[in-house]
């Protein structure tokens, strides 16, 4: 019997073929996307051994730390403090903030990973690795990273500049970089002070002990004595911390990348299954002839488990094989992102990963395999003499299964549509409706494909494609559900992209009434701009008022939040509101603006005390205003502290927008062009973009997500494809003889190729509308937990439009080859009788 | 003399090559005359199939020509060759007649659906009637007995007028009763309508109900009867074994 399996391998290469494509597709990506996170994960262990070596213990603000503008800074008494603290041998106080960068007068990485600048005078974290470390006004040392991403060498002139106008720096020293994130750049303590724009402030103190061995005591001893909003951290500590937070980070990409992963293998499953069914019920008669012959029942699940087994251990091979293609491609497209140095390596094959591809393979096949296998044994060798068309069977089974799981699936993703369960409960909702739906394939395949037939009008070719797709409710069913799978998720996840575009751009649109918003060029918009660019443009006669916004993390009322920030003096002139309450004259100091729904939700009214934590200690704050623009669309900000007190409070954070209004009658365009040409030269990193500009970029950057999400999606959908082909495939043989008679009858090829492209197009398209339905349901129903209740529910018709003309295309597509091989058929040997 | 309904000149066909080349037919040149019923006999492996495969368009020669009334086959690219079959060529197989998921009806005005032609409806109402098929138009063939499925199948090949129809054992998996029922009819089609048919048979009962056979032996026309009745046959069938 094993030997009968083998040969049937090998005597239905394209079957067989096509079977290993559908599960080495899930297993590649499987495998890709371990290997891929492997491999960064490892460059992130090189990255952090030697971090922070030489030092004992670090001072920092107690915020989260990131490349970022928006941690405080604390002043020289924090130093002093430390300095005192006995057991404290050598302190080296520091800063560091984002910078931005021009050569040859051009601004660099718009795009990408930040710059960052940082103060270095030999402290032990940082090694030379060519020339000398920074020293004096006018000198520079940058990393690795720097040296390789912008092409620089020892000697060259760079201009740098946090916000205000471009000094020119030389290069004189390259240090040992992270090989991939931020670029660094150093100066001595009192350039970088200068270039931060930090005067008498630091952002980091490097301690060493004099006994190691008493360091937890130095550092109670300094936590006891620091004041609130800065901790000692242990810096070993912190570097094992800091290469955790990326491998958290990194362990996050993992878990996207294998779900996604995951739904390939799931769709991988559907169509190996499908197919291993419709296999073993063609070979029916086959197998109650062995079973005529005296082969028994074990013997006939056994030959089809070495074909299961032999199929999944090449596509073990062949997924590995894959894997290691895709995560080459996709370090490289990662390197091309800004990952360049974590690309260098060579790629990390973990035993697990060889593990875990077998083990997919062999298990995709096995649980596709085991279910038709045993059924098929059930043959009793009378059905060698039955002939081969059965009435279809009933299909109560579905019926049950499909409303079990449907039903309370539906309540579930409804229930988080009005946000009354949360995301995860939405989620296994879901997934019920998924599983439901493609059960629920085998019910509506056939009256749906009567009714698109009856729509399309009835050739005779279209009438029996329908009745082909028709007469196994089961397998097309089960081929359309494969498809449903993808293109349900492409739709939510469309469905919830739209919606958040929508939420994006409603604020800009109906809330923003300035025309055009200074901000930074660079791809972190809390590098900022300076803040005397508002003062400059606000002397332009067309310009009628200024608003410049901050931006700061912490907390109220113990809930951490973001906080944006308001210039009373100007907020109506340069925003729309529907409600004010309070007076925008009392934003001043330590009050705070309100919008509606966050006032609501914590109960508060103007005049009301709310205790607000900047990272430097809790404060007793006042509400000074509750507000809500005109938009029908909450902020997902909604706390709004003055412009001037976050100011004082945080001196090196920039402005981070200045929204500019007009005065009446102004073309837009033409002022940003010449704002744009008054600050070029004191502020090349300030960009000025028109409203319609920002809405543009809002949108291309959810399309990139959108694209994403595709790309990750294009693999389940490539398999469903691929069992659209193997299924049609199947289905020619199975009907040779019709076909062989056909032809004899006199259909041509060409009506016989049209023939099985229309039962592929009702197939894709069953599935599509199946995922398109389900999708926009699920999609709304998620939407519900991440927007809140009575988000506003769009339906993305646009999408909808094209992933229902695409299908049709791909199913078309997934005709070509079954379609040729039924119309290439030899017409005498179809129609041959024993 | 009027143009035979179909004619193989010099018919030659040949399947592989070199030492295992078989010849099925050698150089057979045969006329059939329109209106006639002509059946092939000949004991297994004698070129019967291969023969009317070729004379049906199915099959091209290896040597010679096939006509079909004037158009002469040889040569035809598929397309041509898929569009006489359909429009001037009527089939009755063994078995395996039907496409099981068309009606009988449906299955019956195939060829002319295909051709995008509508069909007579007189003349469907009239071999229907003739097949005694009516009650049976809306069933599929799963619900209908093998004589009855044949019957249907007579009647696809009628339905579109065809010029010429032929016949692979039409009768060969039916039981003796359903199978005279079928061959009555084809030779009703004959006598009424002037129908020209050409069936491959081994059976001398079946043979009998021709107006004239052809023996074939070893590919080649070995003999011809006119008139035959069943005992004829066998003792003719006899000699030539001999
Ligand atoms: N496709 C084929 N390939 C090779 N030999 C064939 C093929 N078809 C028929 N033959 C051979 O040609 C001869 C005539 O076959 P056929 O016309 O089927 O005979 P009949 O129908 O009289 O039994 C036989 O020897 C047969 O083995
Ligand atoms: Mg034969």
């Amino acid at each position: 019997m094993v030997r009968a399996a083998i040969r049937g391998i090998w005597e239905h290469k394209l079957r067989t073929l096509l079977l290993v494509l559908s599960i080495v597709a899930g297993v590649s990506f499987v495998a890709g996307s371990l290997i891929f996170t492997d491999t960064i994960g490892g460059s992130f262990d090189a990255l952090f051994e030697g971090a922070f070596e030489g030092i004992d213990i670090r001072i920092n603000p107690d915020v989260e730390q990131g490349f970022t503008n928006l941690q405080p800074a604390f002043d020289a008494n924090v130093l002093t403090i430390v300095e005192s603290t006995p057991g404290v041998v050598d302190t080296w106080p520091g800063v560091g903030g984002l910078v931005n960068l021009s050569i040859d007068g051009e601004v660099q990485s718009i795009q990408g990973p930040p710059n960052f600048a940082l103060s270095w005078e030999g402290d032990p974290t940082l090694t030379l690795a060519e020339g000398r470390g920074p020293q004096g006004p006018t000198e520079v040392a940058i990393d690795t990273t720097a040296r390789e991403r912008y092409d620089l060498a020892i000697g060259d002139t760079i201009g740098l500049a946090a916000t205000g106008a471009i000094s020119d720096y030389t290069v004189v020293g390259v240090l040992e970089g992270f090989g991939a994130g931020p670029a660094l750049f150093t100066f001595d303590l009192a350039t970088g002070t200068k270039v931060l724009g930090l005067d008498g402030l630091y952002t980091t103190i490097d301690v060493t002990v004099e006994d190691p061995t008493l360091l937890q005591e130095v550092l109670d001893d300094l936590t006891s004595r620091l004041p609130d909003g800065v901790l000692a951290v242990d810096a070993q500590a912190a570097a094992e911390e800091q290469a955790a937070q990326l491998k958290q980070a990194l362990g996050f990409i993992q878990t996207v990348l294998l779900v996604f992963a995951g739904i390939s293998v799931v769709v991988g499953v559907f169509v190996v299954y499908n197919a291993f069914r419709t296999v073993l019920g063609q070979r029916t008669r086959e197998l109650a002839l062995f079973r005529v012959l005296g082969a028994t029942k074990q013997q006939l699940v056994t030959s089809v488990i070495v074909e299961a087994l032999v199929i999944g251990l090449i596509s073990g091979v062949a997924g590995l094989i894959g894997g290691i293609l895709l995560a080459t491609a996709a370090r490289a497209a990662f390197s091309l992102f800004g990952g360049s140095g974590l690309a260098d390596g060579g790629l990390v094959l973990a035993p697990g990963t060889f593990v875990t591809a077998f083990g997919v393979g062999m298990a995709v096949t096995l649980v596709s395999a085991l279910l038709p296998a045993a059924r098929a044994s059930q043959v009793s060798p009378m059905a060698a003499l039955a002939t081969i068309d059965k009435p279809p069977r009933r299909l109560t089974k579905q019926l049950v299964v499909g409303s079990v799981l449907g039903v309370p699936g539906i309540v579930l993703v409804a229930l988080t549509g009005l946000d009354r369960v949360n995301l995860l409960t939405g989620g296994i909702g879901a997934l019920a409706i998924l599983i439901a739906t493609y059960v629920f394939g085998a019910i509506i395949g056939r009256p749906f494909v009567r009714t698109i037939a009856r729509f399309l009008g009835n050739t005779p070719v279209r009438k029996i494609a329908t009745d082909n797709a028709a007469r196994s409710p089961r397998r097309t069913g089960a081929t359309a559900g494969a498809l449903m799978f993808g293109v349900a998720f492409v739709v939510a996840v469309s469905v919830i992209v739209v919606i958040t575009q929508k939420t994006a751009t409603a604020v800009l649109e109906d809330a923003v009434s300035a025309e055009l918003t200074i901000q930074s060029a660079g791809a972190d918009p809390t590098a900022g701009v300076s803040p005397e660019i508002a003062s400059i443009v606000g002397e332009l006669d067309f310009v009628a008022a200024t608003q410049s916004s901050r931006f700061a993390q912490g907390s109220i009322n113990g809930e951490s939040t973001f906080f944006g920030s308001f210039e009373p003096e100007t907020v109506e002139q340069t925003y729309f509101f529907d409600e004010v309450q309070g007076d925008w004259s009392d934003l001043i100091g330590e009050t705070v603006a309100v919008q509606r729904a966050q006032a609501d939700e914590f109960g508060l009214a103007p005049g009301d005390p709310v205790t607000i934590d900047l990272g430097t200690g809790p404060e007793q704050w006042t509400v000074a205003v509750v507000w809500d623009y005109s938009s029908s669309v909450d902020d997902t900000q909604g706390f709004y502290l003055p412009t001037s007190t976050l100011a004082d409070r945080f001196p090196q954070g920039n402005v981070v927008s200045i929204g500019v209004k007009l005065t009446g009658g102004t073309d837009p365009d033409q002022a940003k062009a010449t704002i744009a040409e008054l600050i070029r030269t004191d502020y090349p990193f300030a960009n000025v973009t028109t409203q319609d500009e920002l809405l543009a970029d809002i949108q291309g950057q959810l399309l990139g997500l959108l694209a994403f999400v595709f790309v990750l999606l294009a693999m389940s959908i490539f398999i469903a494809l691929l069992g659209i082909v193997l299924i049609l495939l199947l289905s020619v043989f199975e009907r040779t003889r019709e076909l062989g008679l056909l032809r004899a009858i006199g259909s041509t090829r060409v009506q016989i190729r049209a023939m099985i492209r229309w039962e592929a197009v009702f197939v894709s398209i069953l599935g599509a509308l199946m995922g398109v339905v389900v999708g926009t349901f699920i999609g709304w129903g998620l939407s519900g937990s991440i927007f809140g209740a009575g988000f506003s529910f769009v339906i993305p018709w646009t999408w909808i439009g094209l992933g229902l003309i695409a299908s049709i295309v791909a199913g078309v597509l997934a005709a070509i080859l079954p379609a040729r091989r039924a119309a290439n058929l030899n017409i005498l040997e179809a129609i041959a009788y024993e | 003399m009027t143009t035979p309904a179909a004619r193989a000149v010099g018919a030659t066909k040949i399947y592989g090559e070199g030492d295992t080349a078989v010849t099925a037919l050698d150089d057979v040149t045969v006329e059939f005359a329109p209106g006639q019923f002509t059946a092939i006999m000949g004991p297994s492996g004698s070129g019967k199939s291969t023969l009317m495969h070729c004379l049906a368009a199915l099959d091209d020669l290896t040597a010679g020509s096939v006509f079909l009334g004037d158009t002469e086959l040889t040569g035809m690219g598929d397309r041509q060759l898929t569009e006489l079959r359909r429009d001037k060529i009527g089939f009755i197989f063994q078995s395996f007649n039907l496409i099981p998921t068309l009606t009988a009806r449906e299955n019956i005005t195939l060829p002319a659906a295909i051709a995008g032609r509508k069909t007579d409806a007189e003349w469907f109402d009239q071999v229907v009637e003739i097949l005694g098929i009516g009650d049976r138009l809306s069933h599929r063939p799963s619900e209908m007995s093998g004589g009855q499925q044949q019957r249907v199948a007579a009647a696809r090949a009628l339905a579109s007028r065809p010029e010429i129809i032929f016949g692979d054992e039409p009768s060969g998996n039916l039981d003796s009763k359903s199978g005279a029922e079928l061959l009555g009819f084809m030779r009703q089609a004959v006598d009424v309508f002037g129908q020209t048919i050409i069936m491959v048979t081994h059976d001398a009962t079946s043979a009998s109900y021709a107006d004239r056979i052809v023996f074939l032996a070893d590919g080649r026309i070995v003999d011809e009867m006119f008139d035959p009745t069943a005992e004829k046959v066998l003792d003719r069938i006899k000699t030539l074994e001999a």
